[in-house]
């Protein structure tokens, strides 16, 4: 992911200003870890419904989020515009 | 004509979105993000919430949700703010799913569903108020 910055600057050049940014990297971290926590707490259910292979691919998706973001390699961000008229 | 991206996300995503929800994925996104619209990111409620006072979305608004997968954030957001949203992604099966769920919220009359890519969308200058678009790569 690129800087904040970088996002912002591109919504400039199409025409978005101002452009407002709320950095949501601690939210983001949290939610992640929830989706990984929550979802081994219901890993039996889980697994009937999405099958072994989903189920494990999903959880290895969220564990490599979660340590991007703890290593500072992953943020999140919302991004606010108005086009002028 | 689909690039190769896309070709590949509408797979892999409508492979996912033909999986019907079960009581365990809504238990799990409630406790995870608030909601079971049926998402899979991170966008939370309160984040949506937020969304929709940034914007100022109110009723008569027209708002448009870029990659919207089975309608969240787009359809939470045309209840609560009562505007009108259409719904955009490349998935088809996706997007059926939110228009039944768009019924159940009784929503459907403010709410539409458009197969389009995010990079050739088929819609005039000036179509919408407010344009969201959460959790997805372009």
């Amino acid at each position: 992911m690129g800087s904040g910055r970088e996002q912002a600057e591109l919504l400039e050049a199409a025409g978005f200003v101002p452009i407002v940014v709320t950095d949501v990297t601690r939210d983001f971290l949290e939610t992640a870890r929830r989706w990984f926590t929550r979802a081994w707490e219901l890993e039996a259910e889980l697994r009937s419904t999405l099958g072994d292979a989903l189920f494990d691919e999903q959880q290895a998706d969220r564990k490599e989020m979660i340590t991007a973001v703890e290593e500072g390699l992953l943020r999140r961000a919302l991004f606010v515009g108005a086009r002028p008229k | 004509m689909r690039s190769r991206d896309e070709q590949d996300a509408a797979a892999t995503f409508s492979e996912r979105y033909g999986r019907p929800a079960s009581d365990a994925t809504r238990e799990l996104e409630r406790l995870v993000i608030g909601g079971d619209f049926g998402a899979n990111g991170y966008t939370t409620m309160a984040q949506a919430d937020l969304i929709a006072k940034r914007l100022g979305l109110r009723g008569g608004h027209r708002l448009l949700d870029v990659g919207s997968g089975r309608g969240w954030p787009g359809l939470y957001l045309a209840k609560v703010a009562e505007c009108t949203v259409v719904l955009t992604d490349v998935p088809e099966l996706g997007l059926r799913t939110a228009q039944e769920r768009a019924a159940v919220e009784g929503i459907a009359e403010r709410s539409a569903a458009v197969v389009a890519s995010a990079r050739r969308l088929p819609f005039g200058v000036e179509s919408f108020d407010a344009v969201v678009h959460t959790d997805v790569l372009c």
